[in-house]
């Protein structure tokens, strides 16, 4: 139970929502809630004043072709995402996130946008060059704007968005879910634990790129990570790990421990491309 | 657009029956049901999302009823452990000693309900996939297994006699 009043409001269309956003100081999107409904019941620093339930809005639950490209609704949950079978790389790294009945509510958006620092369904969807259509409030009277820009662009350690913009979909080259690939998941105890390491390796064409999550405090890719890796293979693992920077150390895992996991899983991810 | 503020008279559809009660846009589902309206079959663990003792089904679908706002569950067609009558899957629970404590049960036989009605076949994989989102502090997994594989035999037999 959340102990303060809230206002709930659920719009028809992105447009309606965004203007509840503009009406209601406080307001959060709402789709699956179990980031929101646990923080806000757990913690009054959470900020939460009015909920707009974006879940019936169909823009946000489109799972589709669009031309050369799969598009993939902010508010599909992760099990539609998995259902759907559409990319098999993302469908992996969806199936270890949570546990199978948080999966039945969380989103895809809620995934990237929320704030645990893990955002694990970023590292295929980085990897794939995916972009991301959104809906942003018009200063004053304008009217909001629609952008479709790529993740890549407004990904710098999470999503960052404009106040009040909601995301709609994601759309990600049909080429991306054909590439080989290499998924790698090590978490402290059993598989429903948050990730010490989790990363994913493709081979697109004659260029490796890859993307981890957990060894730092946010997901990661870098074009000279993928340089280093397409070059050498693995011979560029002491390099690629001195690319990564410092690693996150804390109670579950120390920095060293985290270096190691991320060695090991890269020679094998490598091994399994080759 | 549908706005809901302060306390409301809500419906929400809950095993067959329409159930009205008065809701706030902040009460969760879980809260709901055991409180407005006696249904205690869905227990309070962690209200965390970690633990799956408040798992209920939400269009057939195992979901953590302490992770929903009850006011989110307008139209949707709602299953607690008490709506569950005679259910195979209950049987074997009771039959193979699926349970120790109980606090667990309800959310287990929720979630093996749709899992055997989604996964007629057994598949370890599945099966494990499914069953990790409910925490049994008793550790009685095994007997929880062997329910899970008995309750698909008798799904099986009814269905062949039928």
């Amino acid at each position: 139970m959340i102990a303060g009043d809230i206002v709930y409001l659920r719009p028809e269309t992105a447009e309606e929502a965004v203007e509840a956003w503009r009406r209601h100081e406080g307001a959060r999107y709402l789709a699956g809630g179990t980031e929101i409904a646990t923080a806000a019941r757990r913690t009054a620093a959470f900020d939460l004043r009015a909920c707009i339930d974006v879940k019936r809005i169909p823009e946000v639950n489109v799972h589709e072709m669009c031309g050369e490209r799969i598009c993939l609704g902010a508010a599909l949950t992760l099990s539609d995402v998995v259902a759907g079978d559409a990319f098999p790389l993302l469908n992996a790294v969806l199936r270890g996130i949570a546990d199978h009945t948080v999966r039945n509510r969380l989103t895809l958006g809620g995934n990237l946008a929320g704030l645990l620092p893990y955002r694990e369904a970023a590292l295929p969807l980085l990897i794939a060059d995916a972009t991301v259509l959104t809906l942003a409030p018009g200063q004053d009277d304008a009217p909001a704007i629609r952008r479709e820009r790529r993740l890549r662009e407004i990904f710098d350690r999470r999503l960052v968005l404009a106040p009040g913009e909601l995301v709609l979909s994601f759309s990600v080259p049909i080429d991306a879910t054909e590439w080989h690939w290499s998924h790698q998941r090590k978490t402290r105890t059993g598989p429903v634990d948050y990730p010490l390491v989790t990363t994913s390796l493709v081979q697109a064409d004659d260029q490796v790129r890859f993307a981890v999550a957990g060894a730092h405090p946010y997901p990661f890719r870098a074009d000279a990570i993928d340089a280093l890796l397409s070059k050498d293979g693995p011979a560029a693992i002491p390099a690629v790990l001195q690319a990564c920077g410092p690693l996150r150390g804390d109670a579950r895992a120390s920095a060293e421990y985290r270096s190691h996991l991320l060695q090991h899983v890269l020679r094998v991810s490598l091994e399994e491309l080759a | 657009m549908k706005e809901i503020s302060g306390t409301v008279e809500g419906v929400l559809h809950v095993n067959g029956e329409e159930r009205r009660t008065a809701v706030r846009p902040g009460d969760t589902l879980l809260r709901v049901l055991r409180e407005k309206l006696g249904l205690t079959g869905a227990k309070c663990g962690c209200e965390n999302g970690d633990c799956g003792a408040c798992t209920v089904l939400l269009d057939g679908k195992p979901v953590k009823s302490c992770m929903i706002l009850a006011v989110e569950c307008e139209d949707a067609a709602i299953t607690t452990i008490e709506g569950l009558r005679d259910h195979p899957v209950q049987r074997a629970f009771a039959e193979e000693n699926g349970f120790q404590c109980g606090f667990c049960t309800p959310g287990m036989i929720l979630n093996a309900a749709a899992l055997v009605e989604a996964h007629p076949e057994p598949d370890e994989a599945v099966d494990r996939e499914w069953m990790q989102s409910n925490l049994c502090r008793c550790t009685g997994y095994e007997g929880i297994r062997n329910a899970l594989a008995a309750a698909r035999i008798a799904i099986a037999s009814d269905d062949a006699s039928a």
